[in-house]
């Protein structure tokens, strides 16, 4: 299984946000580190197909980022999700189950088994405008793990959350990368150091790094440091 | 008891291996192609409850204030009809205004397709309701069916177009805020233009609410085009 990104482009008006990226990804966990307005965001949205590039190509497996059948393998956790003001946790998950195509049973059963994997299985019920920034983050991951995904995209996930969730969440996307390409976007080094398989640096719309990662090595934050001249948050 | 001994024996003498890459087999095998109607009877489910009790007591408001009043019937059955349209546009904007149209954006069925089965679903519904309500007026009020069909659609179709219009232009809350404020203003304007040229509502002036259902009806057509293309693309910025 691979994702091929071929010379990708989104040109604003004034600005290029990305600039001729090309990349092949395959399974396991990829980290793309990127100081704030590195481009990550347009990266993810094109590969999501929810933004159309100026230029270039994707297709996972030669299938193109603009078909249903590209969709219908895609979990998507963008940076800042809502959701309808009545919906319980429950209600959120089986109504992205039925645009994601889930028969009713079968959304009901998945849902179930993810409620109970992101620990949220006590809460489901309840509303989500009482959930915490975490529990709301952990039920945006959910919703993307609905279909089964084989292409993961999570931006920013821990942006917002507390040391604790943020140790809680990354455990989780951990465990993700086996059979399925996760592509996690963050600009926080310590998100990404002890869990990614490969590493990608993103700044001013480019790729300035794409080689495979050695977990046990501890100089990311060193080498974010050199590119960026800035540190964690 | 033997059936549990036999089983025993078996699991014990034939080793079964665990499931290979069991979960990335199943990932490519749990498709289900949805039918247009089964997809339509599946978004009426995520129509907001509300909206079709409202849209039978803004009807059944129509028929009565129509029926009550000879004088000032046409226009009471204009008046209303804007709100009808203005359901159908929020309902449209809701996902914009909750932040829900990125997610919504990376499903598996596109939000196009997914936003014609909703106005699809609510349009029909409304073309029902005005199907049912032209001939109750034609008999009950003092206009004919031609008129009360007129007037029902011409002022719904211009508010759609114009609430289309407004919310491809003006994002999230402003946007429908500003539909509401072009409901009023069309609902209003047909008093208020009564009183300009007390002809308006005559039967001898129907030519000219024809030719105003069709301008309306081309500008809804195209403003739902425009939506449609629109929505394929997430408008941030």
């Amino acid at each position: 299984m691979e994702l091929m990104i071929r010379d990708l482009t989104k040109q604003y008006k004034d600005k290029r946000a990305v600039d001729g990226v090309s990349l092949r990804l395959t399974e396991g966990i990829n980290g793309l580190l990127g100081a704030n307005g590195a481009g990550k965001t347009t990266l993810m949205r094109m590969l999501c197909g929810i933004l159309k590039p100026t230029a270039g190509s994707i297709s996972l497996d030669g299938v193109d980022v603009t078909s249903e059948d590209y969709r219908a393998v895609l979990g998507y956790l963008p940076q800042d999700f809502g959701y309808y003001p009545d919906f319980t946790g429950l209600d959120f998950l089986l109504y992205l189950a039925a645009l994601k195509g889930l028969s009713r049973p079968h959304a009901k059963r998945r849902a179930g088994e993810l409620l109970e994997l992101v620990s949220l299985q006590d809460v489901g019920k309840k509303k989500i405008k009482t959930y915490s920034g975490g529990m709301k983050q952990r039920l945006g991951i959910a919703q993307a793990l609905l279909n089964d995904p084989r292409l993961l995209i999570v931006d920013e996930p821990t942006a917002g959350l507390d040391p604790k969730e943020r140790v809680r969440f990354r455990n989780l996307i951990a465990g993700l990368g086996q059979d399925t390409i996760v592509l996690l976007s963050t600009h926080i080094v310590s998100d990404v150091e002890k869990i990614a398989d490969h590493m990608l640096m993103m700044s001013d719309g480019e790729i300035i790094l794409n080689e495979p990662w050695d977990k046990s090595r501890t100089d990311l934050e060193q080498l974010y440091m050199e590119e960026f001249g800035g540190g964690e948050e | 008891m033997m059936n549990r001994k036999l089983k025993q024996a078996l699991s014990d003498a034939f080793y079964v291996p665990p499931p290979a890459r069991k979960a990335a087999f199943l990932k490519q095998h749990r498709r289900r192609e949805l039918g247009r109607w089964e997809l339509i009877a599946l978004q009426v489910r995520y129509i907001r409850w509300w909206v079709w009790p409202l849209s039978l007591v803004l009807s059944s408001f129509i028929l009565m204030t129509g029926t009550l009043s000879a004088e000032s019937t046409p226009w009471y059955i204009a008046a209303l009809t804007p709100f009808l349209a203005l359901l159908v546009i929020t309902e449209n904007g809701r996902a914009q205004l909750y932040q829900m149209d990125e997610l919504e954006l990376a499903c598996r069925m596109s939000r196009q397709s997914v936003i014609l089965a909703r106005m699809v679903a609510l349009g029909l519904f409304h073309l029902a309701l005005f199907g049912l309500l032209t001939p109750l007026l034609a008999v009950w009020s003092t206009v004919g069916a031609a008129q009360a069909g007129v007037y029902l659609l011409t002022p719904y179709l211009l508010t759609a177009a114009l609430g289309m219009e407004l919310t491809r232009r003006i994002r999230g809350r402003e946007g429908l805020l500003a539909c509401g404020a072009v409901a009023a203003v069309i609902s209003v304007s047909g008093p208020l233009a009564v009183n300009i040229r007390p002809a308006l509502y005559q039967p001898e002036n129907l030519i000219w609410w024809g030719a105003a259902l069709a301008a309306a009806m081309i500008a809804a057509a195209v403003e739902f085009t425009l939506n449609v293309k629109n929505m394929g693309e997430l408008q941030w910025n």
